[in-house]
């Protein structure tokens, strides 16, 4: 054991300097309390800076041109659409969330710039009539194509298709609100939706309800 | 375990203040006498999953709560490769929210706090000492000491001890003054240093008596006197200097779950230039004897709990739970403390396993509030005290150490990661 003069406490034998002061007390020797080498990972991800730098920017010289150039707004379709694939590529490149998520990620992102473009040319209410409805029904169709390819594990996609049930009654709240054109669409993602339960409910029978108590539970 | 179960009060709490500031991942570790052999530890882990279901598990996410369920994945070791109690990322450790990890001498397991608490990840840790040990041919007499995988699990080791020992009372809110806190500049690179002081257990006890006190109270009352003197003494922000002590509810509510069971015990005060360290142990063993009574735990239990029995708070769709319950955890619990101190206390150990292993360590992880904390423990007479900070000032420690060698004339000797002080390997990616 080596003794650090200047905090006057033993120092074990791995340090070159003190852990508390960093004076030096000697040379390192192996010792059982050794750590190991630690690896730092430096996540460069230049592209993906780059990347964000540029939608940002992007972002900010057309509202600035939009402000003082022109009497039409078009600069929140150019912020939709770079918000929209900086969240897409940052969501495909992510390491940590899971392929269902990306999906869900991805289609609340480009809904939202589906909804803002709309507005922004005068809202003849295309995004919320068949947009948005129609990516409901899809991102549903391919959530319920990859629980029944991975049947062992369709557990794992139930979260979102829950999730995804209750985002397509959405549309039926938007018509109610006068904010879409017509009612089939809206409805049409909502029964899709309750159809893919009804569907997991007869072929998933006991495990689904299983399921379902679990996710529901109080 | 092939069956769900719901997430226990303190199980609900952590995954809505996670983030990369604040991981939520604490590690037992034992350091051993000879060098840990990798193949032998994987048998070891698969021998003793058996009988910790409850930590073999992965959380998934509910409409109105999140819960535990099975998991289907092999559970696999890994060597130690980053800094000590890193956020722990379920998609990228099989769905398990556990580590088992080792390097040289060292065997750590790694937790979120989920899972359960100190008791239970210590239990697990001698078990799995115990067999990690017998597998290389130690020939070990476990005397009660360890919980063994004989193929049953005793359902009062999975028992939510919380909602057993809820009692019904009116919710009252809790007025705290907002603390003192520790600031400092965080590390280059983003990590845990984790400074460990080693030094006799029997000694630092009857330090601690001759002051009236126990080694926590000892302890907390030379961290409070520490953080005035390096910290409040020279920036004079105010506020009380608060240690947060979390208390393990099983010495006074009696349960054998193995899952969370503890509660919190802010121990603080204001201190004046004119206070002495003296005055400091006295008000905090008043105040630890207080708080820490049958009737206060249990209170505090049911204060605790009372929220989430409310019909309205169940529900309330996760998602809005989550902002909601981060919002209370910063008004509620890293506003009003300084620093965390926990002492898992003494791991009795079979004599068999004592000549193989030289001491065990405790380490916390730091949050942004409150950027340095503090694990106790004791094995084999030998009682570590370990530093983790996220922030390069490490006059805290120097003070503590030399502080309580001087007091208590014990010998300490120290050891670190060196996490932010020297030679990292980068590595891009």
């Amino acid at each position: 054991m080596k003794r650090c003069k200047n905090c006057k406490i033993s120092v074990y034998p791995q340090h070159e300097r003190c852990p508390l002061c960093g004076l030096p007390v000697g040379t390192a020797e192996d010792s059982p309390t050794c750590y190991p080498v630690t690896v730092y990972e430096v996540k460069r991800q230049l592209g993906l800076k780059t990347f964000k730098l540029f939608c940002i920017v992007t972002s900010v010289v057309c509202v600035f041109i939009n402000i003082f150039e022109s009497q039409y707004l078009w600069s929140p379709i150019v912020c939709a659409v770079a918000a929209a694939l900086w969240v897409t590529i940052s969501s495909l490149v992510s390491k940590t969330i899971s392929r269902s998520a990306k999906l869900l990620n991805i289609f609340l992102v480009f809904a939202g710039a589906a909804f803002v473009i709309d507005l922004s040319v005068g809202f003849s209410k295309w995004s919320t009539t068949f947009v948005i409805p129609f990516a409901t029904i899809g991102l549903t169709a391919i959530l319920t194509v990859f629980a029944i390819r991975n049947r062992k594990r369709y557990q794992e996609y139930l979260g979102y298709l829950v999730a995804m049930f209750f985002i397509s009654l959405c549309p039926i709240f938007v018509f109610l609100l006068s904010l879409s054109l017509y009612a089939w669409t809206a409805f049409a993602a909502a029964i899709y939706s309750v159809l893919t339960v009804v569907g997991f409910w007869i072929f998933a029978d006991k495990g689904f309800r299983n399921e379902m108590k679990k996710r529901f539970h109080l | 375990m092939s069956n769900w179960y719901k997430l226990d009060n303190a199980a609900k709490l952590f995954p809505s203040v996670t983030n990369s500031d604040n991981s939520s991942v604490y590690r037992v570790a034992a350091v051993l006498t000879e060098p840990v052999a990798g193949d032998v530890l994987q048998k070891a882990v698969k021998r003793t999953i058996s009988r910790y279901p409850m930590l073999f598990i992965r959380m998934v996410r509910g409409v109105f709560w999140n819960y535990f369920d099975s998991n289907p994945e092999a559970f696999i070791i890994e060597e130690e490769r980053n800094s000590p109690c890193s956020v722990i990322t379920p998609n990228q450790n099989r769905g398990y929210f556990l580590k088992v990890i080792y390097s040289g001498h060292r065997i750590s397991v790694e937790i979120f706090h989920s899972l359960t608490d100190g008791s239970g990840a210590v239990e697990f840790l001698k078990s799995l000492l115990y067999y990690y040990f017998s597998m290389l041919g130690h020939d070990i007499d476990s005397e009660g000491k360890i919980l063994l995988s004989d193929g049953y699990v005793p359902p009062d080791n999975m028992e939510d001890s919380f909602a057993a020992y809820y009692e019904e009372i009116a919710s009252e809110p809790q007025k705290e003054p907002t603390s003192y806190h520790i600031t400092g500049t965080l590390f280059d690179q983003r990590g845990n240093n984790v400074t460990t002081g080693v030094m006799n257990a029997g000694e630092l006890n009857r330090t601690a008596k001759a002051k009236g006190a126990t080694i926590t109270a000892y302890l907390t009352a030379a961290l409070i006197f520490s953080i005035y003197m390096t910290r409040q003494n020279y920036d004079r922000r105010m506020g009380p200097i608060v240690v947060s002590v979390p208390a393990n509810l099983r010495k006074a509510l009696p349960s054998a779950t193995l899952r969370n069971f503890f509660g919190v015990v802010n121990v603080g005060m204001t201190v004046k230039r004119e206070t002495t360290f003296d005055e400091i142990i006295d008000e905090t063993v008043r105040q630890l004897k207080e708080k820490t009574t049958t009737e206060a735990l249990q209170r505090s239990v049911s204060r605790n709990v009372v929220l989430e029995k409310k019909l309205y708070t169940k529900l309330v769709p996760l998602w809005i739970k989550k902002r909601v319950v981060n919002i209370g955890f910063h008004l509620r619990g890293e506003r009003v403390k300084t620093i965390t101190l926990s002492n898992l206390g003494n791991f009795p150990l079979p004599a068999g396993m004592s000549g193989l292993l030289s001491h065990m360590e405790v380490v916390l992880y730091p949050t942004k509030k409150s950027p340095i904390n503090v694990g106790v423990c004791s094995a084999n007479d030998r009682l570590t005290i370990s530093f983790s900070r996220s922030i390069q000032e490490a006059d805290l420690l120097r003070y503590f150490f030399r502080f309580l060698s001087e007091q208590s004339g014990i010998e300490i000797a120290v050891y670190s990661n060196d996490w932010g002080v020297q030679n990292e390997t980068l590595q891009e990616l």
